[in-house]
């Protein structure tokens, strides 16, 4: 039996806790033990363990005072003015940053005493807008430790897919060398004097740091726009995606530099341990996650893909398949399928003015889909098999739009949200209640086509799950009505568009797990 | 008479000595962008392509940003487009500027960001344009400018 280098990587990883561990702190060693999860924000309950936690970590450490304190802790990050400790634009810009997080992380263990917290990341990939545990300035009548009154952003604002789109992640992750992917070193450095890892901006910045890591800083705006941006709560959830796209860099087969004069660099007295005493890793003990506690992955993925799907998944298909063959799922009673339907009798949408079609759905029902966890970005670079497997496990739901009447359709794009309470035709495909988009081509429905045959009206299967993870992911209750919206839009800004449509129906199909 | 000529003579001077200055004040005005303009500038090659094979690296456009003024609202991106031969451009990357602060360096110290260049259009020396892109969202990007020193291929 061979071993693929996802195994023997992964073996490593096991391997190498075991041997650092013996030259750490009891503490630390015990962390080894289990490395816990670092989770998506993406659909995350307010009240789930790992953001209550955040919250009760953010408000102790602002409210302590020496070398374990917030102040204390974005010091070393920078001030107002300049950055202090931190490399931006040379190749320790990762290394730093990832021990960065990790004295977060221990110091919230310790003062909460959750010993499962893992810092979670914001996958602004998958989600474009600031994430809503983020964005109100209370909780529950009391000041929210996550909220930053000075940020610029606004909950609606979105990132663009050319800050953070999957062609660039696409991109990034196909990258090499280290220093192409990782920012370069500084020019002339020939030894391993400290002076070198502030050298700031000495090196060439690589895609990562320029591309996603400094424009979502300034999306984002306010304190986390500068120098001092680790006062913002938000900077944490951001660098951890940043070093989960590290993470997944090396794990589709992206090699860190082997020079000694990144590897062996030790970041002297940058940091602290959580009872305040220095911590002052070397760039090569901070290679691999695993061995300082934490990972990116509940399950390692298999690799190479098996060629049988495991059983669950193939339950599934079935269910999926037996919607999309019946005409009518209100009507059809599928095992495993909770349905709800509602006829439109409004006007069709037009780029003036959408459509909405509210569907009556069981919350109860909806429930599972809420609180499902979708693959993150990125994942389906290194195995599209085991992507595919997550996206299909667990609870979906879909909206089929039955018969759709349309005409004029020449440069419409029909884009599709969902509850979405500021709609227009300028809303862009960035924010978190789109849907998804469909088009038509050729004669109107209802005309003469090809032989002079009439042309069917279309149905259309959509899938509603991401959209309603990402807006009542965190919300505390799911929602009893579904309003699916079509907002016509020209797909060429300054061509006509006159596009208009309407299904007959609109049915929801919410798929058991 | 004598003061005509003395005249022309003098103009003549003025025009010799002002017109360099204006060919490399033009250059220079072609290196800042602001939101309304961009900068062009052209990129050589630092060491000779051999090949386009495969096993090749992809070779990489450096932009040496000397300057910043931010946006008095909002944010911006700078982004890259190369001119192809076919005169039209296409865009190889974006970038920004964090923290998003006010700085003048020398070249020396210019910030460089990298860009892969598609092999195809690696075949010489090969013009860019870099635009200032404000967020609309937040802002019209007025008062931000770029300035850039050089760009070099890699």
């Amino acid at each position: 039996m061979t071993s693929s280098r996802r195994e023997v990587l992964l073996q490593g990883c096991i391997i190498g806790a075991g041997i650092i561990a013996a030259n750490m702190t009891g503490m630390e060693a015990l962390a080894q033990a289990a490395p816990k999860l670092r989770r998506s924000l993406h659909g995350m309950a307010s009240n789930d363990p790992i953001l209550q936690t955040w919250r009760d970590g953010v408000r102790l450490l602002k409210a302590a005072s020496g070398n374990v304190s917030w102040a204390n802790f974005a010091a070393i990050h920078g001030n107002a003015s300049s950055f202090n400790l931190c490399p931006h634009g040379n190749w320790y810009f990762l290394p730093w940053h990832r021990a960065y997080l990790l004295s977060y992380e221990r110091a919230v263990r310790q003062l909460t005493g959750n010993n499962d917290f893992a810092l979670p990341y914001w996958d602004w990939t998958e989600d474009r807008q600031m994430p809503p545990a983020f964005v109100e300035p209370t909780l529950n009548g009391q000041p929210n430790p996550l909220f930053e009154p000075q940020r610029e952003a606004t909950p609606t604002d979105s990132l663009p897919d050319s800050t953070v789109g999957p062609g660039i992640i696409s991109g990034i992750l196909a990258e090499s060398p280290f220093e192409t992917f990782g920012t370069s070193r500084p020019v002339g450095q020939n030894n391993l004097d400290q002076s070198w890892i502030n050298c700031e901006f000495c090196g060439t910045s690589g895609t990562l740091e320029q591309t996603p890591h400094n424009l979502v800083h300034v999306f984002v705006g306010g304190i986390m726009g500068q120098a001092n941006s680790a006062l913002d709560a938000l900077f944490m959830m951001h660098h951890c995606n940043i070093d989960r796209i590290w993470w997944m860099w090396t794990q589709g087969g992206g090699s860190d530099s082997s020079d000694p004069l990144w590897s062996g660099m030790m970041f002297q007295n940058n940091f602290f341990n959580p009872d305040g005493t220095p911590y002052s890793p070397k760039v090569s003990d901070l290679l691999i996650p695993e061995p300082l506690g934490y990972t990116y992955v509940d399950t390692p993925l298999p690799y190479p893909p098996t060629g049988t799907q495991p059983p669950v998944v193939v339950g599934q298909y079935e269910k999926f398949k037996s919607l999309y063959a019946v005409s009518n799922v209100a009507t059809a009673k599928l095992s495993g399928v909770a349905s709800f339907a509602a006829s439109v009798d409004r006007p069709a949408a037009t780029v003036a003015k959408y459509l909405e079609i509210p569907v009556d759905v069981d919350a109860n029902a909806l429930a599972p889909v809420v609180r499902r966890r979708s693959p993150s970005s990125g994942l389906e670079f290194l195995s599209l098999t085991n992507a595919r497997q997550q996206f299909i496990s667990g609870a979906r739901c879909y909206a089929f739009l039955r018969e759709v009447d349309y005409a004029e359709h020449a440069n419409t794009e029909y884009r599709v949200f969902l509850n979405c309470d500021y709609l227009s035709a300028g809303t862009p495909t960035t924010d978190r209640h789109y849907v998804g988009s469909f088009g038509f081509f050729g004669p109107q429905a209802g005309h003469g086509g090809h032989g002079g045959k009439e042309v069917r009206k279309p149905s259309l299967g959509i899938d509603l799950t991401s959209t309603i993870e990402r807006v009542y992911g965190s919300a505390a209750t799911p929602p009893g009505k579904l309003r699916v919206q079509i907002q016509p839009v020209a797909l060429r800004p300054t061509g006509k568009a006159d596009g208009t449509a309407k299904p007959s129906r609109v049915e929801v199909a919410i798929v058991s797990a | 008479m004598r003061v005509r000529r003395l005249w022309t003579i003098g103009v003549g001077c003025a025009l010799a000595l002002i017109a360099p200055i204006a060919t490399i004040a033009a250059e220079g005005d072609q290196l800042l962008a602001t939101v309304n303009r961009p900068a062009i500038l052209t990129a050589t090659p630092a060491r000779a392509f051999e090949s386009t094979a495969a096993d090749q690296p992809a070779p990489r456009v450096i932009v040496h940003v000397t300057g910043y003024e931010p946006p008095q609202k909002g944010a911006i991106r700078g982004v890259v487009k190369v001119k192809k031969p076919d005169g039209s451009e296409q865009e190889i990357g974006t970038f920004g500027m964090f923290p998003d602060t006010a700085f003048q360096v020398d070249s020396s110290r210019a910030r460089r960001y990298s860009f892969p260049l598609p092999k195809e259009l690696a075949t010489g020396v090969v013009q860019l344009k870099v635009e200032v892109v404000p967020d609309k969202a937040q802002g019209t990007g007025e008062g931000a400018q770029l300035k850039l020193e050089r760009a070099e291929i890699q």
